[in-house]
């Protein structure tokens, strides 16, 4: 008898919902999409996939999902730990990770899940993925940091050491290799697929003993102490990670840390935005925007050019052309359910932006070659200055502050 | 004890540590009164009551003093009556009875790290004499803190770990030849490493010592020769330490001998010198004199045989044409040796600042050669002397007139060089300040200083006695030296504080009394040693009072000036400490180490390394054979600090894991209660 | 007394083997006196002090949490006390981005000589913990 699988689409970029398009279509399960879970007529079946992150008012879905499903797995790291949409619990939103609900709950994790260990674990095997470390060619020494740096510039010759030895905090420490393979982008591992449980807390603990040689503020303890202590107010260390939420915790934060008291936005995706660097902004946007993740990627990118005067070389503006155009057919085929046009649109995507996340996407360029393009250096991607402003283009329109950080983000589907 | 029992004691502890992972814990809780000074503000009734209430405690009871014999021996009868395998005792410190529980246990048969102290005085009783309630709660989440903590803890084996039957000597200067002296007698095969070509160091460039203004040739001389022919000793020079390996008890050290391209069968006769056709400045001789390119450093150098400066030869081979006994050899090539020895001591002494950096003093520079420093000037004056001991200008050969002594040199200064006060200036200014006076009457001497430092038996005394010869004292710290650009006579400017005045005095010689500092070789070979340094680059001592001869290794001790500025007596006495410290643990053949060192976890290891960095007596290494991380047992001294490092918990200190420690907060981090805490 | 004063409060505080503990107990023989919400966890060094359990502790229900360390320039261990610095200056941050005061964590030194410097710590974390209470923007316990 043939198993029942139903995909359930909560609320999320969609991404993970859309790949499982790519599911074989002839194997011993039939699939079943359920775009609004809402609505869902609750029927027994044999295998439920949730992908999305959970609100609270989701709830009622999830115990119905729990009652009539035999066995149920989370698909995508929306769906393990809230994914990235869980930074906005910082705000004030409380985003329900699926294992808390539901114990034994498989875990597919990975933003982009990859839907050939869907495939599997849907026919029983669940594989958990090699150690990233294991998985990247960099070596690491781990000597202490005298400096922490925010970008570091893209070049033939510089991959063996690790980017954390090189002053630039990457969390493939706490992280298993997921499908989507940042550090291949010359782009650090932000631990889609943690390797522990608190990978956060684990990584600020690591990273933070790793930069022991960054100056650290003392003050004197008044009263009859007469000795120091931490000083309260800003230091090198603190200069050095501008975003401790969004850099260790960016798939984590619902799970290992309170909901947040910062006032909201009143729009989720915003939430998320704000408070995040420059500098992350290209990979939250490839992280996030789902269908239209490639026109909000690059307006946010080409806002910026525009206010500084970056020129960007005629090769890049043509990967642009095409990657926007990628997009439109990958909604298309979105829309119309068309497995084969989805394929064919996300190889291309791969092909040009490295990933599903677009990692390999920055500003002036690209951080990683393309294969078969020519020379790197005419594309290589630019390092930017950090600039307090407002910035719009296409889409997009935000803020930043002196240090650089997302202060306000809004972005309207064209 | 015999092997056999020592086998049998071995084989109980592993027993011990397995059955500790089947049973249940058995845990006994001993609230101890202290008298008045726990009981008369912690209820401790209460606290036993409460005790009771937790998991796997088979045993509670409180005492008047649970220190005493009577206490001792209610403990040990709970042990084997109730068949506790673990005990908490809460009363004092564990510094002060924490060793004496443990001791009580370890007679019952229990190892002794199965005990858990609990401070419920110092820590409670003591501080909260107003809160009797709130020290009542305190203690009770105290104890169950200990309970949760004890559950976990596992035996720690105390192992023996057999030493190297040798010890290496690094410098054989004062230092360096008294330890290796002192080890030797012992009976213990002792290497000395010696950079130079030749041994004695900075003594042995000396005319007088103070205060007696004895002749430190001849002092030093029968340690120069009983060191050198000594049959325990095997005294390497033109050698340096270029990597050590392994801990204490057993390191593997690896020499380099650099060539001497002088064969064995040298007699000394120095035919090659003398026809030598190459002349350099002599180190030896502080730049006082030349010295040529095949040399001997001065003539009663022990090894007494030459050597050949490759940097300055010009491969006439004219040496090696004349000797008689065909001893040069240009083949002669760069050997490195590996020396394994069980304990190390470091005595590679001190360099003499360079005042050239203190531009007012124009030490070095053109028309100010009469500006020389104290080490010099005891180069000039020294039996067989380029001066033939006359006190001569380096100018123009003639006899001074006028000498000045400036103090503190690259010493107590915020500027340059250094903020401490060397510490013997004082004496050995105020000492040849004497010999110049006592042999030219007719000069006139003074110093220049900030203050006259002369602690000890004797040397006020001496001061007194320079006074006396009419050798002037002037307080102040001069600005400059001034040279007249026609007559080229120097002048010392400085103000006498005392009376105010400022001076402008007539120098025919100007002397400088440098600082003692950091030998410059020290920054790679601390590194290779993996000692410590302190901001001024001394190697800094264990503890700054208890414990001046042990460095922050283990098995590495210190001996002399390169632990800090000090005069001979006081390296002379070091070195004796530091030989004792170091022959103890190969006369007794073993060390004991607790083996509290943590575990690694492989599968969530990712060999990141930072462990390693974070390592503060650098005990763990990547093993070069598979990769993996690894820990050295002997070096480890349970701090901790590689816990925190782990970005995975892949490393865990055996009882301090973070799973025990966790166990330990959830008792305190809330109001105690009946059954007390489990932490999820 | 006002409820802010009379509530029971429960600060855990790590203290180091050599100059926080050998503080603590100097304060214990001198009789200097110290909030009773103050409970001491014995560590080897506060270099061994890990975020993971400073926010344990807070899970469980402890109102603040303190390190005490050595003096700076003084570990035993060479650094761990500026190693335990950085990270809970991070973890400072980490509560403020959450909209959360970063005042219920510390990093302290002490002598182990001199007991007041300890309790001048205890001192400090108190009157911190206290001010945040009333700013109103202590974490939650039990997340």
């Amino acid at each position: 008898m043939t198993t029942t699988v139903s995909i359930f689409r909560f609320g999320s970029c969609e991404k993970c919902f859309d790949e499982t398009l790519l599911l074989p279509t002839d194997s011993s399960y039939a699939v079943d999409r359920v775009d609004d879970p809402a609505v869902w007529a609750a029927t027994d079946i044999d295998v439920a996939v949730v992908t999305g992150y959970l609100l609270p008012s989701d709830k009622p879905t999830i115990e119905a999902i729990k009652e009539h499903a035999g066995q149920v797995i989370a698909f995508g790291t929306c769906a393990t730990s809230g994914g990235i949409f869980g930074l906005a619990s910082a705000k004030g939103t409380e985003i329900v990770p699926l294992p808390e609900e539901i114990t034994g709950a498989v875990e597919v994790s990975g933003c982009l899940g990859d839907w050939f260990e869907l495939h599997e674990a849907i026919q029983g095997t669940v594989s958990k993925g090699k150690k990233l470390c294991e998985a990247c060619k960099r070596k690491s020494t781990c000597k202490f940091l005298s400096e922490v740096v925010r970008q570091l510039e893209p070049g033939a010759g510089e991959d063996e050491a690790c980017f954390n030895d090189r002053g630039f905090a990457c969390s493939g420490y706490v992280a298993r290799q997921c499908k989507e393979k940042c550090i291949d982008q010359f782009t650090p591992c932000r631990a889609c697929r943690p390797l522990v449980d608190h990978p956060g807390i684990h990584m600020l603990s690591m990273f933070g003993t790793l930069m022991a040689n960054v100056e650290v503020g003392t003050e004197a303890t008044g009263g009859i102490a007469g000795t120091d202590k931490l000083a309260d107010g800003p230091d090198d260390v603190t200069r050095s990670v501008p975003d401790v939420s969004g850099l260790f915790f960016r798939f984590s934060l619902p799970v290992e840390m309170p909901v947040g008291k910062v006032p909201s936005s009143g729009n989720i995706l915003s939430d998320v935005f704000a408070g995040r660097p420059i500098e992350e902004l290209p990979l939250i946007a490839g992280m996030l925007g789902g269908r239209s993740a490639v026109s909000m990627q690059l307006d946010i990118i080409e806002a910026y050019e525009q206010d500084m005067g970056i020129e960007v070389p005629g090769a890049v503006k043509d990967y642009r052309a095409s990657l926007r155009e990628a997009e439109g057919q990958l909604r298309a085929a979105v829309e119309s359910a068309d497995a084969a046009a989805y394929g064919a649109a996300t190889e291309l995507i791969r092909k040009i932006a490295g990933n599903m996340n677009l990692s390999r996407v920055f500003f002036g360029g690209f951080k990683a070659e393309i294969p078969d393009a020519g020379s790197f250096d005419e594309y290589k991607a630019k390092i930017i200055e950090i600039k307090a402003g407002t910035y719009q283009a296409g889409g997009v329109a935000y803020t930043l502050d002196g240090e650089g950080k997302v202060t306000e983000f809004t972005w309207s589907v064209n | 004890m015999t092997e056999a029992e020592e086998e049998t004691e071995l084989v109980q502890e592993t027993e011990q540590v397995e059955d500790a992972g089947k049973k249940e814990p058995r845990i006994g809780v001993f609230v101890c009164h202290c008298g008045h000074n726990i009981a008369d503000t912690v209820a401790v009734e209460k606290v036993v009551e409460y005790a009771k209430t937790l998991p796997n405690v088979v045993h509670a009871e409180d005492y008047m003093f649970m220190c005493s014999t009577p206490g001792i021996d209610l403990i040990k009868k709970a042990i084997r009556e109730e068949h506790l395998d673990r005990t908490v005792v809460a009363s004092c410190s564990k510094t002060q009875h924490g060793p004496t529980f443990a001791r009580a246990i370890e007679e019952e048969g229990i190892n002794k790290h199965m005990h858990q102290q609990v401070n419920i005085r110092e820590w409670c009783s003591w501080p909260h004499i107003k809160d009797k309630d709130g020290a009542t709660e305190k203690a009770k989440q105290e104890v169950e803190a200990g309970v949760n903590r004890s559950r976990k803890l596992e035996p720690v084996e105390t192992r023996q770990i057999s030493t190297t039957p040798a010890a290496l000597v690094i410098g054989a200067g004062i230092a360096g030849l008294r330890a290796a002296s002192d080890l030797a007698a012992l009976g213990v095969r002792t290497y000395v490493v010696e950079k130079e070509s030749t041994i004695g160091g900075h003594m042995t460039q000396l005319n007088k010592t103070f205060p007696t203004q004895e002749c430190p040739q001849c002092s030093i001389s029968p340690l120069t020769n009983g060191v050198a022919h000594d049959k325990n000793v095997t005294l390497m020079t033109m050698a340096q330490v270029k990597n050590v390996e392994g801990s204490f008890g057993n390191f593997k050290v690896d020499v380099e001998i650099s060539p001497r391209y002088v064969k064995d069968n040298c007699t000394s006769c120095g035919d090659c010198s003398a026809h030598c056709p190459v002349e350099v400045p002599s180190e030896w001789d502080s730049g006082m004199s030349m010295r040529k390119a095949i040399y001997k450093a001065y003539p009663q150098a022990i090894p007494s045989t030459y050597v050949r400066d490759k940097k300055a030869c010009i491969e006439c081979q004219t040496c090696v044409n004349v000797c008689p006994a065909q001893a040069v050899d240009f083949s002669q090539k760069k050997e490195t040796k590996r020396i394994e020895v069980g304990t190390i001591i470091l005595a590679t002494g001190y360099d003499e600042y360079d005042p050239s950096e203190i531009s007012a003093y124009h030490y070095h520079q053109d028309g100010y050669e009469d500006v020389i420093t104290q080490l010099q000037l005891e180069r000039l004056l020294v039996a067989g002397s380029i001066t033939n001991s006359q006190l001569l200008r380096p100018s123009d050969g003639r006899i001074p007139r006028r000498v000045t002594m400036i103090q503190c040199v690259g010493s107590r200064n915020d500027q340059v060089g250094n903020k401490y006060c060397t510490g013997v200036c004082c004496m050995f200014a105020i000492k040849n300040a004497q010999i110049v006076k006592d042999a030219y009457p007719d000069i006139d001497v003074a110093i220049c200083y900030i203050d006259i430092r002369t602690p000890g038996l004797n040397n006020e005394e001496f001061f007194k006695k320079a006074q006396e010869k009419g050798i002037k004292f002037i307080r102040g710290r001069p600005g400059e030296i001034q040279r007249d650009p026609v007559s080229g006579q120097l002048y010392v400017i400085v103000e006498d504080t005392l009376s105010n005045t400022p001076l402008k005095i007539k120098s025919d010689l100007v002397v400088l009394s440098a600082a003692m500092v950091p030998p410059k070789s020290i920054g790679t070979l601390g590194s290779a040693l993996q000692v410590l340094r302190d901001k001024t680059g001394f190697i800094k001592e264990f503890h700054i009072k208890m414990n001046p001869v042990k460095s922050s290794r283990d098995g590495i001790f210190l001996a002399g000036a390169i632990q800090g500025p000090k005069d001979i007596p006081q390296s002379v006495a070091q070195a004796g400490a530091a030989a004792s410290l170091a022959a103890a643990p190969l006369v007794r053949g073993y060390i004991e180490k607790e083996m509290l060192i943590p575990q690694i976890d492989y599968d969530l290891c990712v060999n990141c390394g930072l462990c390693i960095s974070a390592c503060s007596p650098n005990a763990i290494y990547r093993d070069a054979a598979d990769n993996k991380v690894k820990i050295n047992e002997i070096s480890c001294k349970a701090c901790g600090l590689c816990g925190p490092a782990c970005p995975t918990a892949a490393i865990q200190l055996k009882n301090f894991r973070d799973d025990e420690i966790e166990d330990e907060i959830a008792a305190l981090a809330v109001a105690p209660r009946e059954g007390g805490h489990v932490h999820e | 007394m006002s409820e802010n004063e009379s509530k029971k409060r429960n600060v855990v505080v790590f203290a180091c083997n050599e100059c926080g503990q050998g503080a603590m107990n100097t304060a214990g023989v001198a009789r200097i006196g110290y909030d009773t919400a103050i409970k001491i966890v014995p560590l080897q060094c506060s270099g061994q002090a890990n975020p993971v359990l400073i926010l344990e502790a807070l899970k469980d229900g402890a109102d603040a949490v303190g390190v005490v360390g050595c003096c700076i320039g003084a570990c035993h261990f060479v650094n761990g006390n500026m190693l335990s610095m950085h990270r809970i200056k991070l973890m400072k941050k980490l509560f403020k981005e959450l909209g959360y005061s970063d005042q219920q964590i510390n990093h302290y030194t002490a002598r182990a000589a001199e007991g007041e410097t300890a309790v001048g710590d205890f001192e400090d974390i108190m009157v911190r913990l206290k001010r945040a209470e009333k700013e109103g923007n202590t974490l939650p316990g039990g997340w």
